[in-house]
């Protein structure tokens, strides 16, 4: 009895230790609120994140990044775009994209305020839906910035498509246990989160049956990324046209280079081709596109290091760290500068 | 089902509170068979046929060798019994090995010899062994013969050993399983303490030191030697983490149950020479080694040549059991020649007694030995392997590459070999967290919740599956 009691007191005092430790350094819940203007469910307050780089990232109530000086500020606004590479968990509110265009800005002939809408998993659609929601919000927007790889142009499922047609209805997910995550948060029971997740998901696959465990083949899949796109394009493009309201919109392509692969560092970039069929198309409907593979490369080639990946993770994979996001904050203020020296 | 999943927790527990509920001995054992069994099915229930092919084998050449005298007999039912098993692990294990090998000597010829879709059954190399020490022991006459099937069937296939773990012996596992052993409070304890050890060592630290030194090896010639080095030493304490941690909760799971299996591990990375290393490593593997093929050969009986000669022949096929490839049985010769050159030297006896300068050179030599080891040990084949040892040693371009110092290695590193350091002085009773302490249970709890934290996400399993 007395060896029972024994453990169910260490049993307490190891919840206490780790629970008072975890109130500062483990913040992991992402807590989500509703909302009804947006349509989506947005992070709420601060989250930080410390498995890839290191950061913390604050939110205002409408989803909107970079404002915690408020709307206010009499600089034009240049609005960035994107998925979890601009939300910019890894790097943190001051090493992110939209506070380096700022903060570059300010030397240069055109000060600009850098702010961003940005969410894991957005993609294009995404954001032509919600760009006229914004253009009311944020006052002066000078330039709508997306920031997109090959797969956030493709109907792939991810995008909010009906049979290969452009986005027209919003369909936000519920992020999973909505109504256990202020509790979490409130008390500071992330470091309980975490391993209800985990356990959540080892349970989820759990096998009980003897093996071996038979697995179909899926059938050969054509890849999307092959097939000609160009009407689903020239309709995407359309309709972003008329989301942006008249706003001038910059697209921003980044692709997955340098990085190492089977021993080598890969300067290739394996989507060039739908990318440069994407590009034309943009022309033509005279849409600019910045594409950062040359900058990503010759970074490399000058210093020896990758703008992707951190200490915590591996060189070249991953998101953008800090490097990387100055090198995109550059890339908008090159063109923002030469666009203002023309019409000068 | 590996020791780091849920479902062998769940599988665990059940198994533990029939035992305690259970008090027939009989009843206890023939359950533990049937969990045995289920445990190797769980990967493919078709290669349980193999365990019972071993199991019947051996009980009929032991039962055999009971009614026998004639020495002629008695060498071919021993004879029986290892060319059996080692068909069966040649075939399974080597068979495309030597095609391919082969193949390199008949394409000039123009032949194309072809190869087999063959599954490796998980853990033959080790329940091959641990079954021909038993006809070996009572060929011998060091062992009584097994009267018991479902004994003999259990000591075969006891689960917690079969899958890569300790090459437990017939004259330690037998007289156990004879007698009634129940759980007690404070065996329990201990087995679990140990099993919690084991758990960190792999979860906490090889895994993720296996992410550092996976990402280096496969793309080795792009790091510069500063990231060469970390991905060695990331890899050598990986594979120890890693086998130690296996073994480690194999034994405290045995031991939970009320059996002893012997340490397999025993601070290797302390060792100073590289004689004292293998009394160290995978203790199970070397003693059999040293026992039922070095001595037989001669061992050191038959004059100094004749000794090396044993030596290098013994670690050669030590790494032959490790893996079909010319990379683990390189890494044999090459230990195989440093025991030759220990022994020349005398080195293991002369470093026992020296003095503490002596000692730190000889345990750097002998690190430096082992970690040129593991190089070949690791890679993929005779390139990679001379790419990371010219990386490390070419000082004119040791900057050359990319430059990555993970912050996983440097958290983890420090702590293993901190360790190893501590476990050879009285400070390792500070670590060793001994039951009726009040911290004990919340040290316990605090790294049970540090594994659930930081189990990496993606499937990582244990080195030695694959032997």
């Amino acid at each position: 009895m007395r060896a029972f009691f024994h453990w169910v007191l260490g049993f307490i005092l190891a919840t206490g230790f780790i629970w008072l430790i975890s109130m500062f350094c483990i913040t992991d819940i992402s807590n989500r609120q509703w909302n009804p203007d947006v349509g989506d469910y947005i992070v709420k307050g601060r989250r930080c994140i410390y498995d890839e780089g290191c950061g913390c990232v604050n939110f205002s109530p409408d989803g909107i990044i970079g404002t915690a000086d408020g709307l206010s500020s009499t600089l034009p606004h240049v609005i960035i775009w994107g998925d979890s590479y601009v939300e910019s968990f890894n790097v943190g509110d001051e090493w992110a994209v939209y506070h380096q265009l700022s903060v570059l800005s300010q030397k240069s002939t055109f000060p600009c305020k850098g702010i961003a809408v940005a969410q894991s998993g957005r993609d294009i659609s995404h954001h032509i839906l919600l760009m006229p929601y914004y253009n009311q919000k944020v006052p002066n927007i000078r330039l709508h910035v997306i920031v997109f790889t090959l797969n956030d142009i493709l109907p792939n499922g991810r995008t909010l498509v009906a049979d290969g047609d452009v986005p027209c209805q919003w369909h936000p997910n519920m992020p999973e246990l909505m109504w256990l995550r202020p509790w979490i948060q409130h008390y500071d029971l992330d470091w309980l989160w975490e391993v209800l997740n985990t356990s959540r998901t080892s349970f989820q696959n759990l096998r009980i049956s003897i093996g071996p465990v038979k697995s179909r083949s899926l059938p050969p899949n054509i890849a999307q990324s092959e097939t000609d796109h160009t009407a689903f394009w020239e309709k995407l493009l359309r309709q972003l046209r008329e989301s942006a309201g008249g706003k001038e919109v910059l697209l921003v392509y980044h692709a997955y280079c340098p990085q190492i692969k089977d021993g080598w560092v890969d300067f290739r970039d394996s989507d060039s081709k739908q990318v440069e069929s994407f590009k034309s198309l943009c022309r033509q409907q005279s849409i600019p596109v910045l594409a950062l593979t040359e900058q990503f490369c010759d970074y490399y080639r000058c210093t020896g290091r990758f703008p992707r990946g951190f200490c915590n993770s591996f060189p070249g994979k991953g998101h953008w760290n800090r490097a990387g996001h100055r090198l995109v904050a550059q890339a908008i203020l090159d063109y923002l500068q030469s666009f203002s020296d023309k019409h000068d | 089902m590996l020791f780091n999943q849920l479902i062998f927790v769940v599988f665990l527990t059940a198994v533990l509170l029939f035992l305690l509920l259970v008090r027939n001995n009989r009843i206890r054992k023939l359950f533990l068979l049937a969990c045995s069994y289920y445990f190797y099915a769980y990967w493919d229930w078709r290669f349980c046929g193999l365990l019972l092919f071993s199991t019947v084998l051996d009980y009929w050449v032991g039962q055999k060798l009971k009614v026998t005298d004639d020495a002629g007999k008695r060498k071919a039912l021993l004879l029986l019994s290892i060319v059996s098993h080692l068909s069966l692990l040649g075939f399974f294990k080597y068979f495309n090995f030597f095609v391919h090998s082969l193949q390199v000597l008949a394409a000039p010829l123009g032949w194309n010899l072809g190869t087999l879709n063959i599954i490796l059954p998980v853990g033959i190399s080790f329940y091959t062994f641990q079954a021909l020490t038993y006809t070996i022991e009572v060929y011998r006459k060091n062992l009584k013969p097994c009267d018991d099937l479902w004994d003999f069937a259990l000591f075969i296939d006891f689960f917690k050993q079969i899958m890569a773990g300790t090459i437990v012996r017939a004259v330690d596992l037998l007289p156990q399983l004879k007698e009634s052993r129940t759980i007690s409070w404070e065996r329990f304890f201990l087995g679990f303490r140990q099993f919690v050890y084991g758990l960190v060592k792999k979860v906490l630290i090889a895994d993720h030191l296996a992410m550092v030194s996976n990402y280096v090896f496969d793309n080795m010639g792009v790091f510069d030697g500063w990231t060469t080095w970390l991905g060695v030493f990331c890899y050598t304490a990986q594979i120890y983490c890693d086998f130690s941690g296996y073994s480690d909760m194999a034994i405290g799971i045995a031991r939970a149950m009320g059996y002893d299996y012997n340490a397999n591990f025993d601070h290797p990375y302390t060792a100073t020479s590289i004689t004292a290393f293998w009394r160290k490593w995978h203790i199970s593997l070397s003693t059999w080694l040293r026992d039922y093929l070095y001595i037989p050969l001669g061992g050191n009986r038959k004059g100094d040549m004749r000794t090396y000669i044993n030596q290098i022949l013994t670690m050669l096929l030590g790494g032959l059991w490790h893996g079909a490839t010319w990379t683990f049985v390189f890494w044999g010769f090459f230990h195989g020649c440093a025991l030759v050159v220990d022994k020349r030297f005398n080195l293991y006896q002369k470093l026992k007694i020296a003095g503490p300068l002596v000692k730190g050179m000889g345990w750097l030599s002998t690190m430096m030995v082992v970690m040129i080891g593991w190089v070949f040990f690791r890679s993929h084949s005779f390139g990679d392997a001379v790419t990371c040892l010219y990386k490390m040693f070419n000082f004119m371009s040791f900057n050359e590459g990319v430059h990555w110092i993970s912050f996983r290695a440097v958290l983890l590193l420090p702590v293993v070999f901190f360790f190893q350091a501590l476990s050879v002085t009285s400070l390792k009773r500070l670590v060793e967290l001994p039951a009726g302490r009040w911290y004990t249970p919340v040290a316990l709890f605090i790294l049970i919740y540090l594994v659930l934290l930081f189990q990496p996400k993606d499937f990582t399993p244990f080195v030695y599956f694959q032997f």
